[in-house]
């Protein structure tokens, strides 16, 4: 492990948003020159803070290791913006391994992300761009001092208030996203408290 | 086939002497006979038709009628006389002495004249060698008993501590010793290597004080020292048939003592009392049915030369004017007064040590010999019974102490539960094996410990309960009939009784009983004995576990604090746009994502779980997984688990209605 080595400190985690995911478009007349003739889909996949913020004073690089019949199939970015564009024609899992500042002392993570080039619903072909963009959160638990100095520098949990069509993730979706699950929370316990009167009557039945 | 189917083979006409060589009783069957019986004359040539069988019989047919006109005869086969050139070597039956008196034959390889008529002496002669024992007159004798024992004290007190094998070990040394005195003044005396030895084994400077000493004594009484050879020769005819040398007696004396004890225990028993009843006393000379005379001493020392202090057979000898006197007796008396002989010698004798007798060492370890040996059959078996069935026990708990272990051990693994889809991305891994790692340090910690039995805990636990019950009542008679029955106090035993009856000892309880107990000593006075007595056991008796949690806690707290104080510039607010969260678990430090933290189940339950959310119309990865969102979405989880287990109960009741239908 190399690099500065300082107390982790108990107890804090902090958490960083991120957005991440792909836009594609099918590739009509334009083609960038280098394409091979079979791809029909020219897409971008990307890493960045849910408001375009700037996300490099904790990231350094971010990997892509696209499918191997690509030429050069890891892409490393090592400044912002991480994103990559290509041309393909097929769907495929992309590894994506984000590699932190120095200071952080932590290791690579790394998840895969689903290439998608293609709408659900496959029977309107449509010319729009397609989108599949996930929020997720980066979580550094017991960050080391010096790291976590670093991360206090800049308000980097901020969320806008309402949604937007350019970025979707805010708070409001949380809000609409909570409401969802404390109504899933409460069918469920209807259930539940359906279930408990059966089993009370089934074993009232039993004797 | 005979000669005369060659003959027909080959188409030639015969003589026409007759059909067949075979039956024809004439010349052929004549020369036959001849060649079978071989050895005999050729008159049996005319024997009419012998039998002959086999090979032989067709080979000679196959001469056909060129029959041999010499009988072969073959050659006697008789053995030839022995030709031995080597002259018989005499032998002789020689004289030679057995011992000085006796004299006996033997075969000896060598001529009449070659040996002479001389009886040689035996071979075996120098290995006849005999102890001296100490002798004196009977002046001699008062003078050194009057003599303080002044060795004899100290001795004791030495002789206390040890053990009885090492006096049994101490009887051989005695006689070592009283061997080599022997030794030193024998002038003629033929030096076997064997007591070279045993003279090595002692201290060299003993032997120099010896011959001086001892040279004395011849003067004073050579005619009591001398004739050893003339009881020697007593000797001789008593145990004839123990020639044995010398080594082999000391060697011997260890078993035959052992086998003595156990044969003379059958013996003794009618004396036993008698000994045990001397055990209280002190000295030897103390407890003695009889004075022991010049006379009776004198005897004993007899017998002693004349058994080579073979204790056993002196003791069966003993006969004086009726006395009656157990072999401990025999003992206890040679040796003091051969010990206060040598001290009136040379008092500064360093094997005088080797001359002391622990009678009690010596009964005792006589009783404990006989009890082992008076064990009934079924004693002895049960005893072995119990030692092999303590064996066993000792096996079974090993083995149970190796299982019990290792099943630990498969239970502080990883739960399986989690599906493995996880682990498959490199950082799942890296988590897997950082998680496998703090296992691995875990574990080996638990190791150097005896697994803890949790019945164990819990029987220390209730005692521990029952033991602060108890001393809460004995306190509160003491209260009420104290000086002042304070309403503090009474209320204070209120706070303190609760946790006790409690069934817990955490450390959380733990603490909070003693503060209550602190607390009342500062608001009041009165008791402050009573509460802190009362409440200070709880912590001490902590296992070490709770030591370790509390340990970990105080850490934690540290922790916190330090946290704390990190982030108390920052308000709610900023801490929210900061991403800043305390969380009171343990989890492992290092980046993750939020969405990777939610909780996943066993396969079959993580269908039934994705089936329910697909029924709530819900995404099975939230959209937007923030800390707030997925804290929701795990109480969601948990709340379907439980209707999924809800729904398993009532399946399971209706196949049971099913089946009693």
């Amino acid at each position: 492990m190399a690099g500065p080595s300082s107390k982790r400190i108990k107890t804090i985690s902090v958490s960083r948003p991120i957005i991440y995911g792909n836009t594609a478009r099918k590739m009509g007349e334009t083609r960038p020159p280098n394409a091979p003739a079979e791809h029909t889909h020219i897409w971008t996949i990307f890493l960045r803070g849910p408001q375009n913020e700037d996300i490099s004073y904790y990231i350094k690089q971010v990997v892509f290791k696209l499918h191997d019949t690509y030429p050069n199939s890891t892409r490393i970015i090592n400044a912002p913006p991480f994103e990559l564009t290509e041309t393909g024609w097929g769907e495929f899992d992309i590894n994506v391994k984000i590699h932190f500042i120095e200071e952080a002392n932590e290791k690579v993570l790394s998840f895969y992300h689903r290439l998608r080039l293609h709408p659900y619903d496959m029977t309107q072909p449509s010319q729009e761009e397609i989108k599949s963009i996930f929020y997720d959160e980066l979580v550094f638990n017991e960050p080391n001092e010096q790291f976590f100095q670093t991360l206090m520098t800049k308000p980097g949990n901020l969320l806008p208030s309402n949604k937007t069509d350019q970025c979707p993730f805010s708070k409001q979706l949380e809000i609409e996203e909570i409401d969802r699950i404390n109504d899933g929370i409460k069918e469920v316990d209807k259930q539940i408290e359906e279930l408990k009167g059966k089993v009370a009557e089934k074993l009232e039945e039993k004797p | 086939m005979s000669s005369s189917d060659i003959f027909d083979v080959l188409n030639i006409k015969q003589k026409s002497k007759s059909p067949t060589n075979d039956s024809s009783p004439g010349t052929g069957s004549g020369s036959v006979g001849g060649i079978t019986t071989g050895a005999s004359s050729t008159l049996l040539n005319r024997a009419p038709k012998p039998q002959v069988t086999g090979m032989q019989r067709e080979l000679y047919n196959l001469l056909g009628e060129n029959q041999p006109s010499i009988v072969i005869q073959p050659t006697s086969k008789f053995k030839e006389s022995l030709k031995s050139v080597t002259k018989s070597s005499p032998w002789t039956q020689a004289r030679f002495k057995a011992n000085k008196r006796l004299v006996l034959r033997h075969w000896v390889k060598g001529s009449k004249d070659l040996l002479g008529e001389e009886p040689q002496d035996s071979s075996f002669a120098k290995y006849d060698q005999h102890m001296s024992l100490p002798e004196f007159t009977k002046e001699e004798y008062e003078l050194f008993m009057a003599e303080p024992d002044r060795d004899k004290k100290k001795d004791e007190k030495k002789d206390t501590g040890k053990d009885e094998q090492k006096d049994t070990g101490k009887d051989e040394k005695k006689a070592a010793v009283e061997d080599e005195q022997q030794k030193t003044e024998k002038s003629e005396g033929k030096e076997s290597p064997i007591t070279k030895e045993t003279k090595s084994d002692d201290k060299p400077n003993a032997e120099d004080p010896k011959p001086d000493e001892d040279n004395e004594t011849e003067g004073n009484k050579s005619d009591n020292t001398k004739p050893d050879g003339g009881i020697d020769e007593q000797d001789k005819k008593e145990d004839e048939a123990s020639t044995s040398d010398e080594k082999n007696n000391e060697v011997d004396s260890n078993d035959k003592k052992d086998t003595d004890n156990s044969s003379t225990i059958g013996k003794t028993v009618g004396e036993t009392n008698i000994m045990d009843d001397k055990d209280d006393k002190e000295t030897p000379q103390e407890q003695k049915p009889a004075e022991w005379t010049y006379e009776e001493v004198e005897y004993l020392f007899g017998l002693c030369r004349t058994y080579d202090l073979r204790w056993f057979v002196i003791s069966d000898r003993y006969s004086f004017k009726g006395i009656q006197r157990t072999i401990e007796e025999l003992k206890t008396e040679f040796y003091m007064v051969s010990r206060k002989y040598f001290q009136s010698k040379n008092a500064a004798d360093p094997l005088l040590a080797s001359l002391e007798y622990p009678l009690d060492k010596e009964l005792e370890r006589k009783k404990y010999l006989e009890r082992l040996l008076s064990r009934s059959a079924a004693e002895i078996a049960e005893e072995e019974a119990l030692i092999i069935e303590s064996r066993k026990f000792e096996i079974g708990a090993k083995k149970m102490l190796i299982e019990r272990e290792s099943m630990l051990r498969l239970l502080d693994s990883p739960n399986s539960d989690k599906s493995v889809a996880q682990h498959l991305s490199s950082q799942g891994i890296s988590q897997l094996y950082s998680s496998l790692l703090a296992d691995k340090t875990r574990k080996r910690k638990h190791d150097s410990t005896v697994p803890e039995n949790p019945w164990m805990k819990q029987q220390q636990q209730f005692v521990q309960q029952k033991q602060q019950l108890q001393q809460l009542h004995e306190r509160k008679p003491d209260i009420s009939t104290g000086t002042k029955p304070n309403a503090t106090v009474s209320s204070s035993l209120a706070v303190a009784l609760p946790p006790n009856n409690k069934t817990t000892t955490t450390s959380a309880t733990a603490p909070s009983v003693t503060a209550s107990g602190t607390n009342n000593n500062s608001n009041n006075g009165v008791t402050p004995s009573v509460s802190g007595q009362a409440d200070a056991p709880p912590p001490q008796k902590k296992t070490k576990k709770q030591k370790l949690e509390q340990q970990t806690a105080q850490k934690r707290k540290t922790d916190v604090a330090y946290a704390e104080n990190l982030l108390k510039d920052f308000d709610e607010e900023e801490k929210k746009s900061l991403g800043i969260s305390m969380h009171g678990e343990k989890l492992t430090p290092g980046v993750f994502l939020r969405s990777t933290r939610i909780s996943t189940f066993k396969p079959a339950l993580q269908n039934k779980v994705y089936g329910v959310l697909q029924e709530l119309k819900l995404p099975i990865r939230p959209a937007m997984p923030s800390k707030a969102v997925v804290d929701k979405q795990e109480e969601l989880l948990k709340q379907i688990v439980v209707l999924t287990d809800l729904k398993k109960t009532i399946d399971k009741l209706d196949a049971e209605k099913a089946v009693s239908q």
